[in-house]
């Protein structure tokens, strides 16, 4: 039951991978071509979910939609788990004052709330994508490098380690071949879930007008466009917020799988 | 005893550094963002074009050409005894003004916190009386799924079921106390169903410890087991994750507030964010951090309680 969920959602994730990829050759029209004289109209042969309020295209929009946000999710994960992990190696390689230091600054950046240090991005650089990425990056690699430096420390006492460098191995060959490929496993868990939430705060942001900006296609501008209209007409919310959902759907049950097979982390496993 | 006092001790110790920490985040913010106030009061009225010197001495007379530590000691002086100082939109005290919107917040925050507590415990512990069975299947798979709902998704879908269609709840506002049952309902849900499947977890996770062989070999039913044995211990990790939840919606929730017109502590930060009010946003950051890490430091105290090998300096 659980494998059978676990491919479902696979599959969803991929597929929305590869729309978000040939979303040019996959969408039906073009997502920003605006047609007063055909606003939220009901779904038809022409236009298969109907169209928005200022005549959009509203599957085109889905299709573009998806790009957007999991192209950023995935964008703003791979920037946290970059430097979150060579803070991390670093940290919990080498050891020493280094490592006291690392500590300390991880501990406060993960005492401040999130929410705090994406106002305060957003509040200095101004709201917009750039600065997103950038808020989103600053409050979540403290999380990651935690997780990574306590998988590095039990790693570090390991034999075949102590072999490595018996034979000569230099620190940057060790950490590459030996502890590296040993905590990528672990970690995935942490990546699905941190791609999930990840999705949410862009959608979330966007949707507030602090994120992207309208007229680009992206979930939370669409449903942030869809409260106006909502109330005669359900499909223009229900469309956009149904791809969220099926996304953070198809991510939780992977993270949940995934969690079930590999992880024996207490950190990692507190997260959800 | 006396380890429990350390223990607090030593927590609140830990806790000083971050304090400062995020003052330091709220006051560097300020500082980079807030460009020169000594040329900004001189050019208050556009008719005057003021000389470098009289600028200068402004600066001077402002303090802000003294070293950036006096500077800050000079503005975490004035934070002590409540000075915020001025939101630049309309030039209200940033304080007073937090302060008069917090009963909303505090309000939506202390709701939403009893739901998680009762539904998350509740369904924690019916999802393991029913293990294996159907009703723990399905609550598992509904739970996953309400959880990925994003809360303004569920916030529109129920406005369109309890306001538009059935009309029974107020869509927004404050008055009558009803308009704050969706709002809650929208925060609260998805954290809801992640403590139960968390407080599962841990439960099972502590029910195949020896003690609990044990208690199992005496002959005490699951129910007893659960209740009388492993509860207490399983709670720890479902207490951190409530407290950092509800830290989260002391800090106001942009979204939830700005979706059902709740005016409260988010919707002065995202109207602050908008109109790049720098003195609002550096009041904002500092009273949500500072409310979060009290939180957090409740929270450990609540650990500690539940399971004293905490604060006798055991990892669990």
């Amino acid at each position: 039951m659980k494998k059978f969920l676990f491919y479902c959602a696979l599959t969803i994730l991929i597929a929305f991978i590869f729309i978000g990829i040939f979303a040019d050759l996959i969408a039906p029209m073009d997502p920003d071509a605006i047609n007063m004289a055909n606003s939220l109209a009901s779904p038809s042969a022409e236009h298969l979910l109907g169209t928005d309020h200022l005549g959009r295209d509203l599957l085109s929009r889905l299709i573009y939609g998806s790009r957007s946000s999991v192209f950023i999710a995935f964008f703003a994960t791979g920037c946290t788990l970059l430097l979150g992990l060579t803070i991390g190696l670093v940290s919990g390689y080498f050891g020493g004052w280094e490592d006291q230091l690392i500590q300390g600054v991880v501990n406060i950046f993960q005492g401040i709330p999130s929410t705090a240090f994406v106002v305060a991005v957003l509040g200095l650089l101004g709201p917009g994508i750039k600065s997103l990425l950038i808020a989103i990056v600053v409050s979540s690699w403290a999380r990651f490098s935690r997780v990574v430096r306590n998988q590095v420390l039990g790693i570090r006492e390991m034999h075949y380690i102590e072999g490595a460098r018996a034979m000569g191995g230099s620190n940057l060959y060790i950490i590459r071949r030996h502890v590296l490929p040993n905590i990528l496993l672990p970690l995935l868990v942490l990546i699905a879930t941190r791609i999930g939430s990840t999705v949410l705060t862009v959608a979330a942001m966007s949707f507030l007008g602090l994120g992207l900006r309208a007229p680009a296609s992206d979930w939370g501008i669409m449903i942030n466009d869809a409260k106006l209209y909502f109330v005669n007409d359900f499909r223009v919310l229900l469309a956009p917020a149904t791809c969220l959902t099926l996304f953070c759907l198809s991510i939780n049950l992977i993270a949940d799988y995934l969690r079930d097979h590999l992880d024996n982390d207490a950190d990692t496993a507190r997260i959800l | 005893m006396n380890d429990t006092l350390r223990y607090i001790m030593t927590k609140i110790f830990l806790a000083i550094p971050i304090l400062i920490g995020i003052t330091l985040l709220a006051f560097g913010l300020g500082l980079i963002a807030r460009g020169d106030p000594a040329l900004a009061r001189l050019t208050v009225d556009p008719d005057y074009i003021p000389t470098e010197e009289e600028v200068q001495a402004l600066r001077e007379e402002m303090g802000l050409t003294d070293p950036i530590f006096i500077q800050y000691g000079r503005w975490i002086s004035g934070v002590v005894k409540g000075d915020l100082g001025e939101s630049y939109l309309d030039d209200k005290p940033v304080l007073s003004e937090m302060l008069r919107l917090l009963p909303n917040t505090l309000l939506l925050s202390f709701m939403s916190l009893t739901l998680i507590v009762v539904l998350g415990l509740l369904g924690g512990i019916l999802l393991v009386v029913f293990q294996d069975r159907l009703f723990d299947v399905i609550g598992r798979i509904l739970s996953i799924f309400i959880m990925s709902v994003p809360g303004f998704c569920l916030a529109y879908f129920m406005i369109w079921v309890f306001a538009q269609k059935l009309k029974l709840l107020p869509t927004s506002g404050t008055e009558p106390m009803t308009a704050f049952i969706m709002p809650c309902l929208a925060l609260a849900l998805s954290s809801a169903c992640l403590v139960a499947r968390l407080l599962r977890s841990s439960i099972l996770g502590e029910l195949v410890q020896d003690y609990a062989l044990t208690a199992r070999a005496k002959g005490l039913r699951k129910s007893q087991l659960v209740f009388r044995h492993t509860l207490r211990n399983a709670l720890t990790p479902s207490v951190t994750h409530i407290a950092n939840v509800f830290g989260g919606f002391l800090g106001g929730s942009m979204i939830t507030e700005s979706i059902f017109s709740i005016p409260g502590i988010g919707t002065y930060a995202l109207t602050a964010i908008n109109n790049r009010d720098y003195t609002a946003i550096q009041g904002y950051v500092l009273f949500t951090g500072f409310a979060f890490v009290l939180v957090c430091l409740l929270s450990d105290l609540i650990c500690s309680y539940l399971n004293p090998q905490i604060r006798l300096g055991r990892r669990v």
